[in-house]
C-alpha cells in the first residue's frame, strides 16, 4: 500500500508541500538550526556567483573606463588641488588625535565601538524581487559570525560606519543581512544632539521603493525637525550607540498622539559592495530588544 | 524526469540534468547579482520564476515542479528571510505552468509568453493578498500599499519585465534544451496519436 501511495503523484505533492510548510514554521523559530542546510548550497553557489559577478563587473568596468576617461582627466586636476588642502587638514587632524587620546585617558572616556570586533565582508547577492529582499555577504560561521541565543544578530555598517542593517542568519561561508529599508527591520534611535529624543526607526513597504524609513514612537514633547540626524540609541543592546542612521526628510504632525517622520538612510544599499559586521566582544552586554520582527516602540 | 512517456538515453539524461543545473545556477545568480540591470519601475525581472513557468509549460508537471522546488530553495538561500517560502511558491508556479494552456495549445513557443503573463499575474496577486492578510507572518505591520500602488508600481511593471525576460528564455529552452529538439516534436507526435486514440473511443 505504501508503494502504491508513493506512486501516486498527488500524494507526493501533498507530502512535499507539508514538508516545506514544516520547514517554514520551524525556520521561524529563533535559533533554529534549519539554516545549516543552506551551507552546502552556499558552497556550490558562491564560487559560481563570484565568477559571474566578477565577469559582469569586468565588462561593466571596461565600458565605463572608456566613457569615464575624459571625466577622469578633469577630475584629476581638481583632485590635485584638494590634495594640497587635505594634507593641511591631516596635519591638523594628527594634532587633534593626540589631544583626544590625552583627554580620553584623563577623563576615562570609552570609544563607542572599541569593544566590537569588525569583520569585513563583500556583498554576494542582492534582492531577488520585492518580497525576497535580504542580501547575502561572504562572511559566515567560518569567519566567526555565528547566530546564537546570546547573540541573535549583529549590526552591519558600511565603510563610513553608517547603519546598513542586521545579520539575519548565517551558514558556514555566508550570512544574510536584513537591510535597514526592509519592512521587518526595526531599531531604537535618537536625535544626535545632547539629550536628543529617543524614537523608533523601521522599514516600511510603502517607503522602501523611495529609499526611506519610517520614524515613530516620537515622544510627545520632543522637538524634531527636518535635517536632524538620527543615530542608534544603544537601547536594546544589539546596535551600539552612536552609529549614524540618516537624516529626517519629512515630519507628519497631523496626529498629536501619533507623530511620524521619514528618514533618509545615509547608506546607499543598492550601491553597496562591501560592508562590516560588528560582533560584540566579551565585555559587551547584549539583549535582543532591537530584534522585533514587526515595528514596535523603541526597544 | 521523463514524465512524458519517452525514455531518455543515458547521454540525454546527463545532458538534461547538466543543463537544468547550469540554467538554475546562472539565472538565479544573474538575478541576484545584477538586479539594477534587470529592473523597471522598481521591479526586477524574475528570471527564476519565468524559467520555472516555461519549464513547466514546455516539459510538463514533473519537470516544472522539481525545477521549481530546487530553484525556489535556491531563491530562499540567496535572498529569502524564511527558508521554504520560495521553494513552495516556485514549485506550484512550475506545476501550474504545466497545467494551464499547455494542453490546449500544444505547448507552442509563442504562447509561452502568455503563460508567463498569467502565472506572474497569479503569483503577484497571491503574494500581495498573503502580505495584506497575514502581516504578522510576513513581518510587516498592518499598513500596506494602496490598490493603485499595487497595480501601477508592482504588478504591471513586474508583468512587463517578466514578459521581456521570457523571450530569450523561450528561445533558450526551445533551441538549446534541456532536451534535444526532437524530443518535443517526438512527444507532440506521440500525444497527438494518443489524442486520436482517445477520440475513437
Amino acid at each position: 500500500m505504501f508503494r502504491r501511495l508513493l506512486a501516486n503523484r498527488v500524494f507526493i505533492l501533498v507530502l512535499v508541500t507539508l514538508l516545506i510548510v514544516a520547514v517554514i514554521f520551524f525556520d521561524s523559530v529563533t535559533g533554529n538550526p534549519v539554516h545549516v542546510i543552506s551551507t552546502p548550497v552556499s558552497l556550490i553557489v558562491d564560487p559560481v556567483q563570484k565568477v559571474i559577478r566578477g565577469t559582469g563587473n569586468k565588462v561593466g568596468d571596461f565600458f565605463s573606463a572608456i566613457s569615464d576617461g575624459m571625466k577622469i582627466r578633469e577630475e584629476n586636476q581638481k583632485l590635485q588641488e584638494q590634495v594640497a588642502e587635505l594634507q593641511y587638514q591631516v596635519q591638523q587632524g594628527e594634532v587633534a588625535t593626540r589631544r583626544w587620546e590625552e583627554l580620553k585617558d584623563a577623563f576615562h572616556i570609552q570609544d563607542s565601538f572599541e569593544n566590537y570586533d569588525i569583520y569585513g565582508a563583500s556583498v554576494l547577492s542582492r534582492e531577488a524581487d520585492e518580497w525576497f529582499s535580504v542580501f547575502r555577504v561572504d562572511a559566515g560561521t567560518h569567519s566567526g559570525i555565528s547566530i546564537t541565543e546570546k547573540n541573535p544578530s549583529y549590526a552591519v555598517v558600511d565603510a563610513q560606519m553608517n547603519l546598513v542593517g542586521r545579520v539575519l542568519s548565517t551558514d558556514l561561508t555566508s550570512s544574510k543581512v536584513m537591510p535597514i529599508l526592509h519592512e521587518g527591520f526595526s531599531v531604537s534611535a535618537k536625535v544626535n544632539s545632547v539629550n536628543g529624543a529617543v524614537v523608533n526607526v523601521h522599514g516600511e513597504i510603502e517607503l522602501k521603493e523611495k529609499g526611506l524609513c519610517m520614524v515613530d514612537s516620537i515622544p510627545e514633547r520632543a522637538e524634531l525637525k527636518v535635517g536632524d540626524e538620527l543615530v542608534t540609541s544603544g537601547k536594546g543592546g544589539l546596535f551600539p550607540a552612536g552609529i549614524p542612521i540618516g537624516v529626517i526628510v519629512s515630519i507628519d504632525d497631523s496626529s498629536a498622539l501619533n507623530r511620524t517622520a521619514t528618514v533618509k538612510p545615509y547608506s546607499d544599499i543598492s550601491a553597496l559592495n562591501d560592508c562590516f559586521i560588528m560582533v560584540p566582544g566579551k565585555d559587551v552586554q547584549t539583549d535582543s530588544g532591537d530584534l522585533t520582527g514587526t515595528p514596535t516602540p523603541a526597544a | 524526469m521523463t514524465q512524458r512517456g519517452i525514455k531518455l538515453s543515458r547521454n540525454d539524461r546527463i545532458r538534461q540534468l547538466a543543463l537544468y543545473a547550469v540554467y538554475i545556477l546562472i539565472l538565479s545568480t544573474v538575478q541576484v547579482s545584477f538586479p539594477q540591470y534587470l529592473s523597471f519601475r522598481g521591479q526586477t525581472a524574475d528570471l527564476m520564476l519565468v524559467f520555472v513557468i516555461l519549464v513547466g509549460y514546455f516539459f510538463g508537471p514533473l519537470d516544472g515542479a522539481v525545477v521549481g522546488l530546487i530553484t525556489g530553495f535556491l531563491r530562499d538561500v540567496l535572498s529569502g528571510t524564511t527558508l521554504g517560502i520560495g521553494a513552495l511558491l516556485l514549485m506550484y508556479a512550475g506545476l501550474f505552468g504545466s497545467l494551464i494552456l499547455s494542453g490546449k495549445f500544444h505547448r507552442r513557443a509563442v504562447l509561452g509568453a502568455l503563460q508567463v503573463f498569467l502565472i506572474t499575474l497569479g503569483y503577484k496577486v497571491i503574494g500581495h493578498m498573503i502580505r495584506y492578510f497575514f502581516p504578522l507572518i510576513m513581518e510587516h505591520d498592518s499598513v500596506y500599499l494602496s490598490f493603485r500602488q499595487v497595480i501601477l508600481d508592482s504588478i504591471l511593471p513586474q508583468l512587463a519585465v517578466n514578459l521581456v525576460a521570457s523571450v530569450p528564455l523561450i528561445l533558450l529552452l526551445t533551441y538549446l534544451g534541456p532536451y534535444r529538439r526532437g524530443y518535443i516534436r517526438q512527444d507532440e507526435d506521440q500525444r497527438s496519436g494518443m489524442e486520436e486514440l482517445w477520440r475513437t473511443k
